[in-house]
């Protein structure tokens, strides 16, 4: 037995190399390297409240089989050999998930392993977490528990390596699919413009776009033209976050702490920092499929994607679970085993049953998932719709481009509009029109509320489901989820047609101009010039931000810092920056009526004013901070009176001193320069007067 | 215990390959009918290796078992279900000439005359059987003991076959191709004609243009015309739609095939139905260069159900935003081309009219297996 079972074990190495070319490569770089994934089991978002409520997201059921089940299906393509499982709400309900698939069994490619994260609230804190732990060793790929992807990553994979074998500071290399900007597999709400060096795919800036602000530019360090001879700016790319990273990334998340987003925070944080000396790539796909489902519009889409194949060989009649009987037959209708079709129903294209099904006389079903075990009664309508398993659909009903979560029960010649939501085990009574904009649940959590009697009928069971959080986020937020449930609402999207479409007419503008800059830019004394006014800008908004955020003052001291080097600014700038920012806020509490010049001052300069020891230094540095308080003034409402307390408050905490108060006074030529700076300054002999009294005073 | 241990643990092993194996061949990492076909005869060699049994039938249904697990991982592959009815066909057939063998020496008690005659009984009699054959001595063991090493040789020779396959139908070619013919092949995907074709250029002087089937093969169609090309055959590829003006040129179209049914009808890729059409219609004869392998004891009653939809991503490109939304793209990998349209089938085994294919079917397998 002994020498046979060698025998055997030999022929299956063979086997290994000569019939299964394409997992040769993955297995051949395993042995240099074994490729370690993380997957974010969290999005981080509630755009797919009420339902995530009571299921993470990762565990949603797309075309009957749940996310995560597909994206561990691309990471078994891609050659993985260890996966780390990232979790945070609803950790229980995954790691059990995980524990009972088929992915912990010994015949699983890949190893698997779940970690806790329950404080973390966004990629960032995820990232910094494993950072602390200490759980990875090598490049990494980053994925969430929701992406969908048949891409081949031998090639991507062996491209980044290549790249860091030559260079150690690239970190990271995004993987993005090309589409048109119209797509409706690009999350409409997250689109992002990407600039990219034709020749290297090296990525040198990235912006979001935001569609209710109708941004109308970005700006782009003239610098990048100096280093780039070809760039492309590109907005047609479905990017489904899927990255392979060094351990850097990690690091640098640990080290700026107030990295959220990978994209909008880190990628941009990382891009426009050229102190970092990190470079990031992308990888473009053309030929394969790959998508991430990140709000209900690209559920819809996905789900659509996966039924018409566009993810071969990740489809429904591959059976990915077990337990899945799926077969295919034309036209994209995938029935599995058990099913029971009344003879007049009709089951149209692009549609998925699952096992235990009856469908009753007469039904329609277009375009729809529909789970296991429901029951459809009579004369319904279905049309590209998504309900989920156990569900009670009775006679006449009209479901349209809908949610039904398990166990929900929609009442007889009750008609669901589109884009509603009806969550898990809501029991919707006859005769009742849920309309696009609704979303039912019945979790409650801790609060305590009746029956919505209205939306769901006398003997219904469930309550409208508003989103707690909307109302105190601010407008990204709220422009979120708007577009997100309106563009999966196809009905009332007809009805904002025009509002996109000036979207992309702004992005053609934008794209057109780009082009002009970056033939003007080669100059390089406009270029300085810029970067100039760049650091200005950017550390005003910084030092801004640190003031109505209420942040900590070292961070808001770091934060400085770090731009000032990465910009190669000097002090002076600086103190500018610094100054624009509190004596605008300052004037805006005046302006406002909500404090007196006086109170609104030290209210300011007493939080923020230390600020400035790391900004002033010397006598000639106090001189040239009193000329730019005195210049900021002259813009202002009450800038005399702002100027006097502000110098009041400063001597008071030993910023300013005497002498040199005295000097800027009596000896600056600048201080007279023009009518508005005199005029300014005409409270300040006062003030002087005071300090000299005050001083002989404790002189004597 | 210790050896019950390592038996455990063993079994859970050869599960986890089995799995594995499932695995791969939903991913498409196991692609192709002869790589299936390979992969599945290596499967059963560990399988029936490691497999204990007191009665050839237990290991028959475990097979059956097992081939009903591997074949519903992806139906639409056919090589897997008949490389397992291949196996089968084998044990049954070993394990009646062990039968015949040891009735002809009177040698055995009645309990062990078991082939036919469990045949008719159930499953649930084998129960005391087996009992009354573990209690039983030496001679219930001693054909157990026989017939592994013949089943584990038996499908290492299956192995062996599948791997000279293409030699052997290779050496045929001779015989094809004449002189200075033109040959069609619409089929670059097959490893069968790409042998075919460059063996009988060791000999023969020929032209041979190879059809770009779109969209699922034009990068092969590539690999193969240039190393077609290389050997210093002239090649030329011509897009799908040329395939009509210039069939009146063409002595013979030879075809790689991706299944072989039992009525003789082929599964090949995509395209190569209407090629054949056009090929009847100018009389040219189409040849079929298939291993044995392919060959399966089904009938295409349901030809939809045969047929494997491939990636729509091929067809239209996903890109097409506004496209994507309107249309339903459906991209068959294979045609069904019926055996009216086929001259000629060269196998491993020589070459015969497709009508002929039945008795081919039945001299391979056992009708008992077709439904596995």
């Amino acid at each position: 037995m002994g020498p046979k079972k060698g025998q055997t074990g030999g022929n299956k190495a063979k086997l290994g190399k000569q019939t299964t070319q394409q997992n040769a490569a993955p297995e051949e770089t395993d042995q240099d390297e074994r490729l370690q994934a993380i997957v974010l089991s969290d999005s981080y978002q509630t755009r797919f409240q009420p339902l995530t409520l009571e299921t993470p997201r990762c565990l949603l059921p797309l075309c009957n089989t749940p996310l995560l089940e597909y994206t561990f299906e691309f990471l078994a393509l891609a050659g993985v050999s260890e996966v780390i499982v990232v979790c945070c709400a609803h950790a229980d309900q995954i790691q059990e998930y995980i524990a009972n698939s088929r992915w912990s069994n010994p015949s699983s490619p890949f190893t698997i392993e779940t970690v806790l994260s329950p404080e973390s609230v966004s990629v960032g804190d995820a990232m910094r977490d494993l950072d602390a732990k200490g759980l990875i060793t090598s490049d990494f790929l980053l994925v969430s528990g929701d992406i969908v992807c048949n891409v081949p990553f031998d090639k991507v994979l062996a491209d980044h390596r290549q790249r860091r074998a030559k260079d150690k500071n690239a970190i990271m290399t995004m993987v993005l699919r090309e589409a048109s900007p119209f797509h409706r597999t690009r999350a409409r709400a997250e689109s992002a413009i990407f600039v990219l060096d034709e020749q290297t795919n090296q990525c040198v800036h990235y912006e979001e776009i935001k569609t209710r602000k109708h941004m109308k530019q970005i700006s782009l360090d003239p610098e990048i033209f100096n280093k780039h001879t070809d760039l492309a700016i590109r907005n047609d790319f479905i990017d489904c976050h899927i990255d392979i990273c060094s351990p850097d990334v990690p690091a640098l998340f640990t080290e700026n702490f107030d990295y959220n987003h990978i994209r909008k925070d880190f990628v941009h944080g990382i891009l426009t920092s050229d102190l970092l000396g990190k470079t990031i790539f992308a990888h473009i796909v053309t030929d394969n499929y790959a998508a991430r489902v990140r709000s209900l519009q690209t559920y819809d889409a996905v789900s659509k994607d996966v039924i018409s194949r566009w993810t071969y060989p990740i489809t429904p009649d591959s059976n990915l679970l077990a337990d899945q009987t799926f077969q295919y037959q034309r036209g994209h209708i995938y029935k599995e085993d058990g099913i029971v079709l009344a003879r007049s129903c009709r089951i149209n294209s692009c549609t998925v049953v699952g096992a235990g099904t009856a469908v009753d006389d007469g039904t329609v079903i277009t375009g729809s998932v529909i789970g296991r075990r429901c029951k459809i009664g009579k004369n319904v309508s279905i049309r590209s719709a998504y309900i989920w398993d156990d569900v009670t659909i009775e006679d006449d009903a009209i479901i349209e481009s809908a949610i039904i979560a398990n166990g929900a029960v929609i009442g007889a010649s009750s008609h669901v509009a589109p884009g509603a939501i009806v969550s898990y085990n809501v029991k919707i009574d006859t005769n009742i029109v849920v309309d696009g904009n609704k979303r039912l649940t019945k979790y409650l959590g801790e609060e305590d509320k009746k029956v919505d009697t209205d939306a769901v009928g006398a003997d219904g069971d469930g309550y409208v489901y508003e989103d707690a959080s909307e109302a105190e986020e601010d407008d990204d937020y709220e422009e979120i989820v708007n577009s997100s449930g309106l563009v999966y609402n196809m009905a009332s999207l007809n009805a904002s047609d025009t509002s996109f479409s000036t979207v992309s007419a702004d992005q053609a503008h934008r794209k057109s101009r780009r082009r002009r800059v970056s033939t003007a830019s080669n100059n390089t004394v406009a270029s300085e010039d810029s970067d100039e006014d760049s650091f200005l800008r950017e550390a005003q908004a910084s030092v801004e931000r640190a003031v109505a955020e209420n942040h900590d003052l070292d961070i808001a001291a770091l934060e400085l810092s770090t731009l000032r080097m990465a910009k190669n600014a000097q002090f002076h700038e600086v103190r500018a920056a610094t100054i624009a920012a509190l004596i605008g806020r300052i004037s805006h509490l005046i302006n406002s009526n909500t404090l007196k010049a006086r109170a609104a001052v030290e209210s300011v300069l007493n939080r923020w004013g230390p600020l400035f020891r790391r900004q002033v230094f010397d006598q000639a540095d106090q001189i040239d901070f009193l000329l730019l308080i005195q210049r900021d003034c002259t813009r202002r409402m009450q800038g005399s009176s702002i100027l006097l307390h502000a110098i009041n408050c400063l001597y008071d905490q030993d910023i300013l001193e005497e002498e040199a108060i005295l000097t800027w006074w009596y000896q600056d030529p600048q201080r007279k320069e023009d009518a508005d700076m005199v005029k300014v300054g005409e409270l300040v002999p006062r003030w002087l007067e005071w300090l000299t009294t005050a001083e002989e005073e404790s002189d004597s | 215990m210790l050896a019950a241990g390592a038996h455990i643990s063993k079994e859970k092993d050869l599960n986890a390959h089995i799995e594995a194996f499932v695995a791969q061949i939903k991913r498409r990492q196991i692609q192709g009918s002869y790589n299936v076909a390979l992969a599945t005869s290596q499967l059963l060699l560990r399988v029936v290796s490691a497999a204990r049994w007191t009665h050839v039938d237990q290991l028959v249904t475990q097979i059956k078992v097992l081939g009903k697990r591997l074949q519903s991982a992806q139906p639409r592959e056919l090589a897997c279900g008949n490389i397992i009815r291949r196996v089968l066909a084998l044990i049954r057939e070993e394990s009646e000439d062990t039968n015949d063998s040891e009735s002809g020496d009177g040698a055995i008690n009645s309990p062990l005359i078991t082939s036919m005659f469990s045949l008719l009984s159930t499953n649930d009699e084998y129960g005391p059987n087996r009992q009354s054959q573990s209690l039983c001595d030496g001679t219930g063991r001693s054909i157990k003991k026989d017939l592994k090493p013949y089943i584990i040789e038996g499908i290492q020779e299956l192995i062996d076959e599948l791997r000279s396959i293409d030699e052997s139908i290779a050496s045929m070619g001779v015989e094809m191709i004449h002189e200075n013919e033109t040959i069609l092949t619409p089929t670059p995907n097959s490893r069968t004609v790409l042998k075919f074709l460059l063996r009988t250029a060791q000999k023969r002087k020929f032209t041979v243009l190879v059809v770009e089937v779109f969209p699922n093969d034009v990068e092969k169609t590539h690999e193969f015309a240039l190393k077609l090309a290389e050997a210093g055959i002239e090649t030329t590829v011509i897009t799908d739609a040329m395939v009509y003006s210039i069939m009146g040129r063409v002595g013979k179209v030879i075809l790689g095939t991706h299944a072989v049914l039992a009525n003789g009808g082929l599964l090949a890729s995509a395209g190569a139905a209407m090629i054949c059409q056009c090929a009847n219609v100018h009389r040219t004869p189409v040849v079929v260069c298939t291993g044995l392998y392919k060959l399966s004891p089904m009938y295409p009653f349901d030809i939809e159900s045969l047929i494997e939809v491939g990636d729509t991503g091929k067809v239209l490109e996903f890109e097409d935003g506004s496209l994507v939304d309107k249309v339903n793209v459906v991209n068959p990998l294979y045609d069904y081309v019926p055996p009216e349209s086929v001259d000629l089938c060269i196998t491993n085994m020589g070459g015969y009219s497709p009508n002929f294919m039945y008795r081919l079917v039945l001299d391979h397998y056992r009708q008992e297996d077709t439904t596995l």
